[in-house]
């Protein structure tokens, strides 16, 4: 009988990785991690450098263009050791998003001008596809882009952009064209962020952390070099995109390492005040968690197998998107009733910086919560899955 | 294509297990049963765990659960999990004892079938030892007479000590009262009060029977995960196409979202325990004596209590699909639900895997 664990290829790998992120990922980076404040480009910028480094900037690409060609079981393995070891994730809108719709449908002058700053991390994208009046339903996007001489001028407004605060780029979906099927209209422009025309507003949120934003374009003049693919691809690139990117193998190790603090969570409050009912109700739902996140584990690694022989099915991705989302809540749910009213009531401090208490992880923790709403909603509702999955469940 | 389960441990034994369990009489015919035991024991099922040395096939855990899953496609409720997996595991416990080594021989070869009754979540009887015999009281609870049986080896309370006694069929003479379980399954109660057997009956007494019964119900914990596993896989193609062809209101019901989406349910948790059962099987059979024990049977424990709660929501969310035919006995949908639901009970049921596992959790 042949099974997943009987040999392990991969072992001197796991120890060259171990030992990387042990030692070259520094202490305060870790520490930031685990106190589960909100990561911005300061901390993925330190940790891209430490990869670029050692030549593994992304693992995701192919070595010709600075990837390391590694395979998607070893890229797993990546996301497990390094989020073991608290070290930050890899900024994801450069390395996983444009970065390989640029290596696919970009011009020489595009792959040459903007890949190797995406390695480095120098340069930092955002995503502008959503508007207002298209979310789910992308296609109907109306933020235009008629051609002037040598420029796209842009009008319109893309929603919840996140880290458009901190971007040099957006990569942007818009509509060159309304005629024919509204899919056919729309284009992959690169539009630098700094371009006059664009303003940046902060989108409050429940979360109280600054993640997403509104873009307002206003006669924005983007080269036309910056178009990616033909006019009228644009939606072409972004389903390659999606495509590509469906079996994310960093999202089980973040989770796994989530229930194992919240559950290191629940015992020091355990430590602090006897075993109470309510202690018992906690530990229920942690053990469900750690149960679930055992078979996310292996839903990921066998989607993993399938996607290496080409056979795996949407239905199966979006499972587990479906599943892991939905996860993620549950467990930080477990953490925002152990945080308890003491901590939601005291989210923000009105002085800005809170000086008595300084980083306090269950307060992040809420915060982690309200955020983890937008696990179900973004990069395709649970709705929006269950329809993909019923269509190849029923054969219909 | 409409969704088809695929086995975790495809095969030999699961395809051969499916043969036997479609055949096998259901529902209200279930209790003719013994024929399709006899089939069992023809095939050497019971010899599958048995190691060669003891006449057995020596198979792996992946085998028995090949099986198990194979046998939980149609809601097989033989004790093929009693007989075939816990009950050697038990014996071979026992390796210091000539008569729990011959008993091990003569179920590889058929010729004996013994059930556990290990007092699962009930009170076990109460026995001591006199002289040369062992003098036993109280009533046996939850002992499978349905099919041929020869044996039945129980934990009994022995002198204060928990004790591994096997009794013969025949001896059991004290009032009995026979129930039906909610899959249709059949337990006896049997009252003991008075029965004496001589003291070679005791195969196991003291300190090893803790562990050693343990371990046996943690493999019928794992076991009656993957006839879980095979029973929500048979109970998500079923409605699937049930919802494909029955129609209201003018159209087929797999055209409402509501429902759709209650079988994607249904599916995803489908996935999820599938990997997570086969993953844990693969671990006792290949890296086990590696692992430290306490681990790896908090992982099991994990493993029940999960399938526990999910066996029991996909079970009620089969039922609430099929709408009114649901709760017809006749409807193997609704037999697969209510095995599901009787396998999430036995082994441990949910709130034991949960005491367990916090008791674990407050001593380390």
């Amino acid at each position: 009988m042949t099974s997943p664990t009987s040999t392990d290829p991969y072992a001197a790998f796991r120890e060259e990785l171990r030992q990387f992120a042990t030692e070259q990922c520094p202490e305060e980076l870790k520490q930031f991690v685990r106190s589960n404040r909100k990561i911005t480009r300061n901390e993925y910028r330190i940790w891209q450098e430490k990869l670029f480094a050692r030549g593994w900037a992304a693992p995701n690409w192919p070595v010709e263009h600075g990837g390391t060609g590694w395979d998607l079981q070893q890229r797993y393995l990546f996301e497990e050791i390094t989020a073991q070891a608290d070290c930050p994730p890899q900024y994801h809108h450069g390395l996983g998003h444009i970065g390989p719709v640029i290596l696919h449908f970009g011009t020489e002058a595009q792959k040459a001008r903007f890949l190797p700053r995406i390695l480095d991390g120098s340069e930092w994208w955002c995503q502008g596809y959503s508007e207002p009046g298209a979310g789910s339903d992308l296609a109907s996007l109306k933020t235009s882009a008629r051609l002037d001489g040598d420029h796209y001028v842009l009008n319109g407004q893309k929603i919840w952009t996140s880290h458009a605060q901190e971007a040099d780029m957006m990569y942007t979906l818009v509509r060159t064209s309304n005629e024919g099927r509204k899919q056919a209209g729309i284009s992959l422009l690169l539009v630098p962020m700094n371009t006059p025309g664009i303003e940046v507003r902060p989108i409050p949120t429940i979360d109280h952390w600054h993640h997403v934003n509104e873009v307002f374009l206003n006669e924005v003049r983007v080269p036309r070099e910056n178009l990616v693919g033909a006019e009228g691809e644009g939606w072409k690139c972004a389903k390659f995109l999606l495509d590509r990117e469906r079996l994310s193998p960093a999202t089980v190790p973040r989770l796994a390492r989530l229930a194992e603090q919240v559950g290191e969570l629940l015992m020091a409050r355990r430590r602090a005040s006897a075993a109470s009912p309510s202690f018992h109700v906690l530990l229920e739902r942690l053990y469900l968690a750690q149960a679930g996140v055992k078979g996310a584990r292996e839903m990921l690694l066998s989607a993993i197998q399938e996607e290496m022989q080409g056979t795996l099915a949407a239905s199966k991705s979006s499972a587990l998107k479906l599943f892991c989302s939905e996860l993620s809540q549950q467990i930080i749910g477990i953490a925002l009733d152990i945080a308890g009213p003491a901590h939601t009531a005291r989210l923000v401090a009105s002085s800005g910086v809170d000086t008595q208490q300084g980083v306090d992880l269950q307060r992040e923790l809420v915060h982690t919560y309200l955020f983890y709403r937008s696990r179900t909603i973004a990069g395709g509702t649970s709705e929006v899955q269950k329809n993909v999955i019923a269509r190849d469940l029923f054969g219909a | 294509m409409p969704f088809h389960a695929e086995p975790m441990f495809p095969g030999d034994l699961y395809d051969t297990t499916l043969r036997v369990a479609s055949a096998a009489p259901a529902g209200a015919d279930a209790d003719a049963s013994g024929a399709t035991w006899r089939q069992f024991l023809n095939l050497g099922w019971q010899a599958v765990l048995v190691a060669e040395s003891s006449g057995g096939a020596g198979a792996t855990l992946g085998d028995i659960a090949a099986m198990a899953e194979a046998a939980g496609r149609h809601a097989l409720v033989a004790p093929l999990v009693e007989r075939c997996a816990v009950v050697p595991a038990l014996l071979s416990g026992i390796a210091g004892n000539p008569a729990a080594q011959a008993l091990l021989g003569d179920i590889a070869s058929g010729e004996a079938s013994v059930c556990p009754v290990l007092a699962l979540g009930e009170p076990a009887p109460k026995g001591r030892l006199q002289g040369a015999r062992v003098v036993l009281d109280g009533c046996l609870h939850g002992a499978d007479l349905t099919e041929p049986v020869t044996h039945l080896l129980a934990l009994v309370e022995l002198d204060g000590k928990k004790a591994l006694v096997l009794l013969p069929r025949a001896a059991l003479t004290g009032a009995a009262r026979s129930y039906t379980g909610i899959d249709a399954s059949h337990i006896t109660d049997v009252d003991l009060t008075g029965l004496a057997l001589p003291e070679s009956a005791v195969l196991l007494h003291g300190d090893p029977v803790a562990p050693l019964v343990d371990h046996a119900n943690a493999l019928g914990a794992l076991l009656s995960c993957a006839q879980m596993v095979g029973a929500i896989g048979a109970m998500i193609e079923q409605t699937i196409e049930y919802l494909s062809t029955r129609e209201q209101f003018g159209v087929a019901l797999a055209t409402f979202q509501a429902l759709r989406h209650k079988v994607v349910e249904m599916y995803v948790a489908y996935e999820n325990v599938r990997g997570m059962v086969r993953q844990q099987v693969c671990v006792l059979d290949d890296v086990a004596p590696a692992l430290p024990q306490r681990e790896l049977r908090r992982e099991l424990s994990l493993v029940k209590l999960y399938l526990a709660v999910t066996g029991r929501q996909v079970a009620e969310t089969a039922i609430q699909l099929h709408g009114g035919i649901g709760m017809s006995r006749e409807l193997p949908a609704a037999r697969l639900a209510m095995h599901a639901l009787a396998c999430t009970l036995r082994w441990g049921d949910r709130f034991s895997q949960l005491d367990r596992l916090a008791a674990d959790a407050v001593l380390h």
